[in-house]
């Protein structure tokens, strides 16, 4: 089989050795409706999610708000326990392990957080905060913990002579570069990256990104990027991954999946992209607008879960759920679970203005604003 | 906005209460708080209060020396009338009078303070020990060791301290050691509840979980990112605890249970004021007592009003808002809007 | 509701035995030749030892003779004085209506103070009113119960007194039985001196309380609807913010149980306070453990009332 890859990037395709392999990860929150709630209910954050992911690669996770992607980043670096699954890295299953036994793997598995005012503790000083790692997996002297602080500080762009400053004292994309660099540490070989630039201004997103490229290339990372935004992700990953209350719908390399999309609402994600360059611009569908409100994952639709919202939906979708597999035509990597994928120079925007007559909810609504 | 200068801060927190929250986040937290809490004037005069008191008491030998007149000595010539009704303050140089047994009011008053700063300072520490230590794991693990530590600090609460410190005093004998033991032994609960609460709120605060990411153990989480978070927390309510245990000492030992004589202590000095309703002759030899006893407590709880205020912005904003909500609630009744009034610090 | 109620009754039970256990071993739990010495009186022989100890059960081990006092005081039976060796429960019988005329006047006192004033400084935030009830709050929640008692003793009797108008008794106590206005008058300054402190921090309280109702959106949309402003404060506000209110009355019983008793000392009231004093003076110790467990237990129970109240008056806790 070819290897995937829906046009030439400039970027490293990842060599050939498994770095991250997940399979079948499911997350379930029960939910505590007081003493008086006998019913199991749970939110099922994540139901049944499985990739693999090789070393040098960047794969982006892209959905809509409560879609379960964050939880899907804490699964993977052990934050959260699975309910089920299996998360094995670097050949090792790491869903079995108690938390003595993960303590090692912690090095090479590190997180950026969204929300860089929440992430850093505000009653620490940053020189602190980012001894941390070495004061938790190494024993150095002071001297060498602050040399190496410091040099962190230099490599993400902050300069090391606020050392001793706080958190307050530093600007949304300063937080974040200290973030980065807490989590670049202890050598890592994957960083999940959890919407690390969706609380900066726009100005500001460029230079955490390419930020986060050049320690790519010279610390040879692998990436998880999540976002829920689509124009962010293409700019890094290879790979992109697109979720859907709780599961996977659409995963293929990156061009192919903004070139010819097969899922309805990867499509509708695609048509809500503000479209600058040129090249795609001949591309561009007519935008897409998604009816009612992301269901509840307590009680998820039977079959397809996009089915109630889904420009396309037929009576198949409300009762069988949908594989997960690569479609006619597609690149072997590219895989969709949809019964009836779009084709080519489909106009999806018309089928939806019929749903919308028939669900007849409330007004409608853009995924993306 | 680290650029900016000092006395561009300054305009800025004049002129509008509701920006400059993230103006001042542009400072150390502790530095914003001591300038926040030097413009309170009511807090710093109460400061310097205890200030003044912790000297006093520090000093208290030497004061006395100056005075002439020991804690304990009886001037049964000098301070007694021949009747032996107690002198009154200003006679025969004794400032504040004597009492009953020709002691220096004034003089027992100033030992007096040792004891009171003695057990509030001494029985609030161990209180704020305990309390953080127990409020933290309650709050961090959750569930069963939360439940159970929970229940025991509301029925440790819902008993009434005196009563139980009447018992305790009653088996093992009064002494100074297990008035603040005592004292703190139903006082700690208060502080364990707080920090229980700020605890459950931390703990799902992101940089736990990037702590919890690097591999950090739980008892790493808790005393070196959750704990720093609470110091602020513990200063205000130390502060106002410390009030509370100098009124219950006071209370002990006007019943007896607490300092014993002749070691004076301001309760006990009330309590000997009391016997016989000598007050009614001498009422210095009561009233001066008090008023030390109360001056004391209202500067600490000025003081710690003060703290809140400076440390927690939030909570001084949250009722200024809530006023704020109130008149716009009313204001439906008036066609002109009313000015709006500007939010003075009380 | 039901279950909240059997839950809460269950807990109660709980903490009684936890308390009647606690006392227990604080008061008669050590060397029974001691306590059986102490009983026997000052000038008894062994052998009169040895029949106080079988008197008093110290033959048995620790579980039966706890076991028997609860069992006593499940019938009602505090137990022997050492002292007088007469029966507790005649002596706690007399002193009992004392605390009880103190605590049930100055609870209403209080909340007939602090109700309206907080009320007032709520609805005129930040107005002369308020900061008035704010320093009064902030006074009086700094000076010890004794020390108000003491002072109004000063003032309101000797003063009076020395200028002619003997409105105010000295100390003591009289029977509301036996002479309801003499009752009055003497309970006046004991009320005042528990209430006024207490209804300090209610004021506070209260003000806070009915400020965050009053910022709610439900006060708004009554208001929006036309209701006179008067009736949105008193019909809506005040309920809804009187629920915190009730909580902390719960809590604070026991403070007050505990102020009754030094006020009892102040004003020379024999009530349980004084009981348990002189008996600690006598080194009576089953008289104080029966003081002890009495007002524990008073406690515990207004709590769990109060609890349950709670759950009636605000239906979001009846979910829980």
């Amino acid at each position: 089989m070819t290897v995937a890859g829906g046009g030439a990037t400039s970027r490293a395709e990842g060599t050939d050795e498994l770095l991250l392999d997940v399979d079948d990860v499911v997350k379930h929150f029960p939910v505590s409706g007081g003493a008086l709630d006998r019913s199991h209910a749970a939110v099922k954050a994540v139901d049944g999610v499985s990739f693999s992911l090789r070393a040098g690669e960047t794969l982006g996770l892209v959905g809509e708000s409560g879609c379960g992607k964050s939880t899907l980043a804490r699964l993977v670096t052990a934050l959260h326990p699975v309910t089920s699954g299996h998360v094995r890295f670097k050949g090792q299953d790491i869903t079995s392990l108690n938390r003595r036994q993960l303590r090692p793997l912690r090095r090479s598995m590190q997180m950026v957080f969204q929300d860089p005012y929440g992430s850093l503790n505000p009653r620490r000083r940053v020189g602190s905060i980012l001894s941390d790692p070495f004061s938790v997996h190494e024993h150095l002297s002071r001297a060498e913990v602050r040399r190496r602080v410091q040099e962190l500080m230099a490599r993400v762009g902050l300069s090391p002579e606020h050392y001793n400053r706080f958190p307050s004292e530093f600007s949304g994309g300063q937080r974040q570069r200290i973030g980065i660099a807490r989590s670049l540490a202890l050598r890592p070989s994957l960083i999940v990256c959890d919407e690390p630039v969706s609380a900066l201004d726009v100005s500001i997103q460029a230079q955490i990104l390419n930020l986060l490229e050049d320690l790519q290339a010279e610390f040879m990372l692998t990436y998880i990027f999540i976002a829920h935004d689509l124009s962010v992700v293409r700019h890094v990953s290879n790979r992109i991954a697109v979720m859907y209350l709780g599961k996977l719908v659409e995963t293929g390399p990156t061009e192919e999946i903004y070139l010819s999309s097969r899922h309805p609402y990867t499509a509708s994600l695609l048509s809500a992209v503000p479209v600058a360059d040129r090249a795609f611009r001949s591309e561009r569908r007519e935008r897409i607008i998604l009816t009612g409100d992301v269901p509840s994952p307590v009680d998820p639709p039977s079959g397809c879960r996009f089915h109630p919202r889904c420009p396309k939906a037929q009576a198949l979708c409300a009762v069988q759920e949908p594989v997960l597999e690569r479609k006619p035509g597609d690149f072997d990597g590219h895989l969709t679970a949809c019964h009836f994928p779009v084709v080519a120079g489909e106009a999806l925007a018309n089928a939806s203005r019929q749903t919308t007559a028939v669900s007849g909810s409330g007004p409608a609504e853009a995924v993306n604003p | 906005m680290s650029a900016m200068r000092a006395d561009e801060l300054e305009i800025v927190e004049e002129e509008d209460p509701e920006l400059n929250e993230q103006q001042f986040e542009s400072r150390t937290p502790w530095r914003l708080a001591w300038r926040r809490l030097k413009k309170d004037r009511v807090a710093m005069v109460s400061l310097g209060f205890i200030v003044l008191l912790i000297l006093v008491s520090l000093f208290a030998p030497l004061l006395t020396a100056l005075i002439g007149h020991g804690p304990n000595a009886q001037y049964t010539t000098k301070g007694l009338s021949l009747s032996g009704i107690p002198v009154g303050p200003g006679h025969n140089g004794f400032l504040l009078g004597t009492d009953d047994q020709g002691r220096d009011v004034l003089s027992r008053i100033i030992y007096g303070s040792r004891i009171s700063l003695e057990v509030g300072i001494g029985a609030t520490f161990l209180a704020l020990f305990l309390g953080v230590v127990v409020g933290l794991f309650a709050g961090y693990y959750g569930g069963f060791l939360d439940s159970v530590l929970g229940r025991f600090m509301d029925i440790l609460l819902s008993f009434p301290i005196l009563l139980l410190a009447i018992a305790i005093v009653a088996r093992f004998g009064p002494s100074l050691g297990l008035l603040i033991f005592v004292i703190s032994l139903f006082s700690w609960p208060y502080i364990g509840r707080l920090v229980r609460g700020q605890v459950i709120s931390l703990r799902e605060r992101e940089f736990v979980e990037a702590a919890r990411a690097l591999g950090a153990s739980d008892l790493r989480i808790m005393f070196v990112e959750i704990a720093p978070n609470l110091i602020a927390l513990a200063v205000i309510y130390a502060t106002l605890l410390i009030p509370v245990n100098i009124v219950t000492e006071a209370t002990l030992s006007f019943l007896g249970l607490g300092v014993q004589p002749p070691t004076a202590s301001w309760g006990n000095m009330i309590a000997e004021a009391q016997t016989g309703d000598l007050f009614t002759v001498a009422w210095w030899f009561l009233v001066f007592p008090c008023v030390a006893l109360v001056l004391t407590t209202l500067a600490f709880n000025l003081l710690g009003d003060g703290l809140r205020d400076a440390l927690d912005p939030r909570y001084g904003r949250s009722h200024i808002s809530a006023a704020r909500k109130v008149r716009r609630a009313f204001r439906l009744r008036r066609t002109l809007p009313e000015p709006e009034p500007v939010e003075a610090k009380a | 509701m039901i279950r909240l109620i059997v839950r809460r009754l269950l807990y109660l039970v709980i903490v009684l035995v936890i308390i009647t256990f606690l006392t227990y071993v604080v008061f008669f739990a050590g060397n029974p030749n001691n306590l059986a010495a102490r009983f026997a009186g000052r000038d008894a022989g062994p052998a009169e030892i040895r029949d106080a100890a079988i008197r008093l059960g110290l033959n048995h081990g620790f579980w039966y003779q706890y076991w028997h006092y609860l069992v006593g005081l499940l019938h009602g039976n505090f137990g022997l004085d050492f002292q007088n060796a007469v029966s507790i429960n005649s002596e706690i019988a007399r002193a009992f209506p004392v605390t009880a005329s103190l605590v049930v006047g100055s609870v209403i006192l209080w909340l007939l103070i602090g109700i309206p004033i907080g009320i007032m400084s709520a609805t005129h935030p930040r107005t002369l009113r308020d900061r008035a009830s704010t320093t009064f709050a902030l006074t009086f929640l700094s000076v010890p119960n004794f020390v108000l008692g003491l002072l109004l003793l000063l003032v309101f009797y000797y003063y009076l007194t020395r200028a002619g108008l003997s409105w105010f008794p000295a100390a003591g106590y009289v029977p509301l039985t036996q002479s309801p206005v003499q009752w009055l008058v003497h309970m006046i300054l004991p009320w005042i001196s528990l209430a006024l402190i207490q209804a300090a921090i209610y004021t506070r309280l209260i003000r806070g309380s009915l400020l965050d109702v009053l910022g709610e959106d439900f006060i708004r949309t009554a208001r929006a609807k036309g209701l006179s402003r008067r009736t949105v404060i008193y019909k809506h506000g005040v309920r809804a913010a009187l629920t915190p209110v009730i909580t902390q009355l719960g809590i604070d019983i026991g403070t007050l149980l505990a102020g009754a008793f030094v006020t009892e000392k102040v004003f020379g009231l024999t009530g349980l306070g004084q009981l348990a004093l002189n008996a600690i003076g006598n080194e009576d110790l089953p008289v104080v453990a029966a003081v002890v467990v009495l007002a524990a237990s008073f406690i515990v129970i207004m709590n769990t009332v109060v609890d349950i109240l709670y759950a009636v008056l605000d239906p979001r806790v009846r979910l829980a």
